[in-house]
């Protein structure tokens, strides 16, 4: 079977505390800048973008949610059907870590049951004050089997491979995936492909 | 010669004391203590955490804290800090004390505080259990002016979070700032806006400018995508109306609720970014519980955006199908794509297109539809400080004649050193039209008539019908 024309849609939703960077990622790898002052995220944006892998491509739906306390009873509504989260700490903030974890526990808890899970540790340009050592991060992400990676939206370093191995990772049988949500059309948004 | 304020004059006060059934405004006697306290500073240092804000560093220490005009302060009613114009609010926690202890102290007399005057200062309050809103300013501005003014910096915050979930978190004595996160700069936005804003003053909504055929194939558009999920589709550019569809005739959307949506969509950058999809408390339609909206600019290089609003959380997919097939309309139809960018480009017009011989300014409103319209400043009024004026200017001569909601004044003619003012509020419209002082009445008159005419002929491209 010919998969290169093949497309596999997924949904994706980033969490973490305010202020770590889950928009500044977004907009990465969505439309390939940054911005040195990004404002806070209201209620949550939706995004589209496509990877391509050897053989297929995988169109991500992305809801980047706001990481403000009012907004956390409203998680559920993003992460529910998801097939992928990426859980966003500042490597500078021990307790955007903690919170990071409460997080993956909470998508363990309730998300779908076969989520793919990925923690970034953003701002790797501000490495110089970290305050959350990489083994650390490893070491949680490893017993709990999650996709691990420190990231620098800023500097784009790890972005794009943080979403390839995302991609790679997610099972491509359309037909049985949990909780799908994807009979929506194409999202509204121009979408640009990177190529990798 | 405009600038005394009576109490009286104040509407809302006016309404609250009906309500409560208490005497006229209180006064404090004696402020010099609180005044001294301001003189001397407080005893807390600044602390700067939020370089982002401007004067952010500044407290009760600080010289420049005390040359800014107008300073606004928002506290819970036990006096806790919220948030502060300029400054640290919560290095202004002993100055934000006192002003609470004024409050409370008339209350404790079963009267509410609601101005007071103190030198070149005016203190308004505005009490929004369980908030206190308080402005001080040497700006001159008609007390009840103001006090709408705090109304929406309060509406901003209960759009943000709701009414129920404001009362819950002050009486769990849960600290507000921590569920307002990133709120400051809307409440800044707001006081800027609501402080030079016409169609704000005039408690109405501006509406763009654009041919009727081209508003009504728009309106038809969002018509014909109408559905059980969709409260309102409104397409707007800035802060200008270009559309609105209601789901129920019934509904209402005041002027108010509005302008706290404009401040919030055209305050966030990032919704060109991408769909969104935001929780959002309108507090005239119903301050209880969010609604959730669907943002979408159309054409984010024209600011043309289009909101849809729903009571389902879950709706976000389908609103942005019915957004897609509403902009499918909208590039279908011929023409109408670049029509609207072009007059989205165009709308603003000056006093030279009406035509009207020796008018300087005017602004109008429709009463029934609570939609405005006004030319943009052009000289003499060009420069900040003299369009300022102005607006100063039409604030106290609306205060004056709607002084008394029962019986206001339905003419009003207004002259002094730098502009006449004639004012006509009948049943369909208010009219303030400004002139040279230097011009005859019967010209003035005259003119008046010719431009009253203009805005009937232009009525179906100056507002939604």
């Amino acid at each position: 079977m010919n998969n290169n024309n093949k497309i596999f849609q997924f949904k994706l939703v980033l969490l973490g505390e305010a202020a770590v960077g889950k928009s500044s990622l977004v907009l990465r790898f969505v439309r390939g800048h940054f911005l040195d002052y990004q404002e806070s995220t209201i209620g949550a944006a939706f995004l589209a973008q496509t990877v391509c892998l050897n053989d297929t491509t995988v169109k991500f739906e992305i809801w980047d949610t706001a990481g403000q306390e009012r907004y956390h009873t409203l998680a559920p509504m993003y992460y529910r059907g998801a097939q992928a989260a990426i859980v966003v700490y500042d490597i500078r903030s021990e307790d955007s870590f903690e919170r990071a974890i409460k997080w993956v526990k909470e998508l363990q808890r309730q998300g779908s049951p076969n989520i793919v899970i990925a923690l970034a540790g953003n701002k790797l340009d501000l490495a110089a004050k970290r305050r959350v050592e990489t083994a650390e991060a490893q070491q949680y992400a490893e017993e709990n089997g999650l996709l691990f990676m420190e990231t620098s939206a800023k500097t784009s370093q790890n972005v794009n491979e943080l979403f390839v191995e995302i991609a790679k990772k997610l099972p491509k049988t359309p037909t049985t995936r949990p909780g799908s949500a994807q009979t929506q059309s194409p999202p509204p948004l121009p979408t640009s492909t990177t190529i990798l | 010669m405009m600038n005394d304020s009576n109490n009286s004059d104040d509407n809302l006060s006016e309404e609250l004391n009906s309500k409560l059934n208490i005497p006229s405004a209180s006064y404090i006697e004696d402020i010099s203590q609180l005044l001294s306290n301001i003189e001397n500073g407080g005893v807390l240092g600044g602390v700067n955490n939020r370089p982002v804000r401007k004067h952010a560093n500044q407290d009760t220490t600080s010289p420049e804290w005390f040359k800014h005009k107008k300073h606004f302060f928002i506290f819970s009613q036990s006096g806790k800090p919220i948030y502060s114009r300029y400054g640290d609010e919560v290095a202004l926690n002993t100055f934000m004390a006192s002003l609470s202890a004024m409050s409370s102290f008339v209350e404790s007399q079963n009267d509410t505080l609601r101005y007071l005057v103190a030198g070149d200062f005016q203190f308004v309050f505005l009490h929004r259990p369980p908030l206190v809103l308080v402005c001080i300013t040497k700006t001159k501005e008609p007390n009840s002016i103001i006090a709408t003014q705090l109304e929406y910096a309060h509406s901003l915050i209960v759009s943000v979070l709701t009414q129920t979930t404001i009362k819950m978190c002050i009486e769990a004595k849960y600290d507000l700032r921590d569920l307002l996160g990133g709120t400051d700069k809307f409440i800044d936005s707001i006081i800027h806006t609501v402080d030079s804003d016409l169609s704000i003053l005039l408690n109405s909504v501006q509406c763009l400018k654009l041919n009727s055929n081209l508003r009504n194939s728009l309106t038809n558009i969002l018509s014909n995508h109408k559905s059980d999920q969709i409260l309102f589709s409104i397409l707007l550019s800035g802060n200008k109306l270009i559309s609105l569809v209601k789901q129920k005739k019934s509904f209402q959307l005041k002027p108010q609720d509005v302008h706290v949506l404009m401040n919030s969509v055209s305050s966030t950058s990032s919704f060109k970014e991408s769909e969104s999809w935001i929780p959002i408390c309108l507090p005239n339609f119903n301050d209880a519980s969010y609604l959730h909206l669907y943002i979408c600019y159309i054409y984010p290089d024209r600011d043309i955006c289009i909101l849809l609003f729903s009571a389902q959380a879950d709706a976000f997919y389908q609103l942005s199908e019915t957004k897609k097939a509403i902009l499918k309309d909208i590039e279908e139809t011929e023409g109408l794509a670049d029509e609207l960018k072009k007059a989205v480009q165009n709308h603003d017009y000056s006093i030279n297109q009406t035509e009207v011989p020796h008018l300087l300014h005017f602004i109008y409103k429709c009463r029934p539809t609570q939609f405005s319209t006004y030319p943009i400043y052009s000289p003499p009024y060009s420069s900040k400080p003299e369009k300022k004026r102005l607006f100063r200017l039409y604030q106290h001569i609306v205060n004056r004649v709607n002084s008394s909601p029962q019986k206001f004044h339905k003419y009003f003619y207004h002259t002094s050193q730098h502009e006449t003012v004639i004012v006509a509020i009948v049943g369909h419209h208010e009219l303030y039209a400004t002139f040279s002082p230097l011009e005859k009445k019967s010209t003035v008159f005259e003119s008046f008539t010719l431009l009253l005419q203009w805005i009937k002929d232009n009525e179906q491209n100056l507002f939604l019908n």
